[in-house]
């Protein structure tokens, strides 16, 4: 029974520490965890869940609010002075291709590099990452969770983070892939 | 495009007042208990609905929603220099919460700010949230009574609501507060 207990137990621990580390992201935040030239933020489940509390009364706030207690978290790592952000954007990518995930899109936008991957199971996606190389500036976004494509437009909109506006086509592209 | 010194400290900003989501904080933190025994604070003040209610200068509707359910509203700020505080208070800060009962909502490191959000209960039943500050000289905590209305704060940050205006009439009352209690003294 002890045995059992400490299996158990074990079990869990060892499930706890996978969640934490699956994120595709987790090396780079680690990598530059005291790198001051970056902006950092995390947002974990337990944020999000608290939206699911409310029943807001207008319709477009409630599809918002629906679509964010579904994610599992969001983190971002973000500088615009970096010297050699190109040489991020390479590394980033890098990693990111090794997490098992496909390139739903790639845009140049004036000296601007943007990739989008996402992690698809079942016609679920389950990760969404954003990464952006210019010049100094340099962004990677990952938003984990239940990641509907038709949501994301209003994620994006209600996060009013620049970058993302380019996810506001992304259920457009999905219609045309149809 | 990106402007991510701009847009993702407002997003913060907005996040971080949503370190008062739905809760009710009969629950308080031991660690801001014993800190506040330990340290005292260069600035404690205490925001109750009437003053929310008048910090709305522009009287937004969805900022009402937002504060109408806050039953008080508590922050201690610390001088760090004065006290000789470190990076490693706020990262023993931050471990001591974490080593109670509360989750961690989010964190948010940028241009030498330090955010740190933890909620104690679940999402049926929030008993509680503390916010750990960091800037570059001082070091705030927060505590807070009653409820937000989290799907108002979306809206206000969806609309051209500036959060800023709120923290300058915070500050000017607190400048207000402290002439005076100098004028007094």
């Amino acid at each position: 029974m002890k045995r059992l207990t400490i299996i158990i137990a074990a079990m869990q621990l060892l499930a706890l520490s996978v969640n934490a580390q699956n994120n595709v992201l987790a090396p780079l935040f680690d990598k530059y965890a005291d790198d001051e030239d970056f902006t950092k933020v995390t947002i974990t489940s337990k944020m999000f869940s608290l939206f699911t509390e409310f029943e807001p009364e207008d319709p477009e706030t409630k599809e918002l609010t629906e679509a964010v207690s579904k994610l599992e978290g969001l983190k971002i790592l973000a500088s615009d002075s970096v010297g050699n952000a190109r040489s991020y954007f390479k590394d980033a990518t890098t990693q990111v291709r090794k997490g098992n995930m496909e390139e739903l899109m790639s845009i140049r936008d004036g000296k601007d590099d943007m990739l989008f991957m996402i992690k698809e199971d079942g016609g679920k996606i389950s990760d969404l990452v954003m990464l952006v190389g210019g010049e100094h500036k340099f962004v990677a976004l990952s938003l984990y969770g239940e990641i509907d494509l038709k949501q994301i437009s209003k994620i994006s909109k209600g996060m009013k983070i620049d970058g993302m506006k380019y996810l506001e086509n992304i259920d457009n592209e999905g219609d045309d892939q149809e | 495009m990106i402007r991510s010194k701009q847009r993702i400290p407002k997003l913060a900003s907005a996040f971080a007042l949503a370190f008062i989501c739905s809760l009710s904080s009969l629950a308080q933190s031991r660690t801001v208990d014993k800190f506040l025994k330990d340290y005292q604070p260069s600035q404690k003040f205490f925001l109750y609905p009437s003053t929310l209610r008048m910090i709305n200068v522009e009287k937004h509707p969805d900022f009402y929603a937002l504060v109408r359910d806050i039953d008080k509203l508590r922050v201690l700020t610390y001088d760090k220099n004065k006290n000789g505080f470190s990076r490693q208070t706020i990262r023993a800060l931050s471990q001591e919460v974490a080593q109670e009962d509360y989750q961690e909502l989010m964190t948010f490191q940028a241009d030498g700010q330090n955010v740190h959000l933890y909620s104690l209960g679940d999402d049926d039943t929030p008993e509680g949230v503390v916010g750990l500050v960091e800037t570059d000289d001082t070091i705030i905590l927060t505590d807070l009574e009653g409820f937000i209305d989290l799907p108002a704060l979306l809206k206000l940050f969806q609309g051209d609501f500036n959060f800023e205006d709120i923290a300058g009439v915070v500050n000017l009352a607190v400048q207000m507060r402290e002439e005076i209690q100098e004028d007094k003294n």
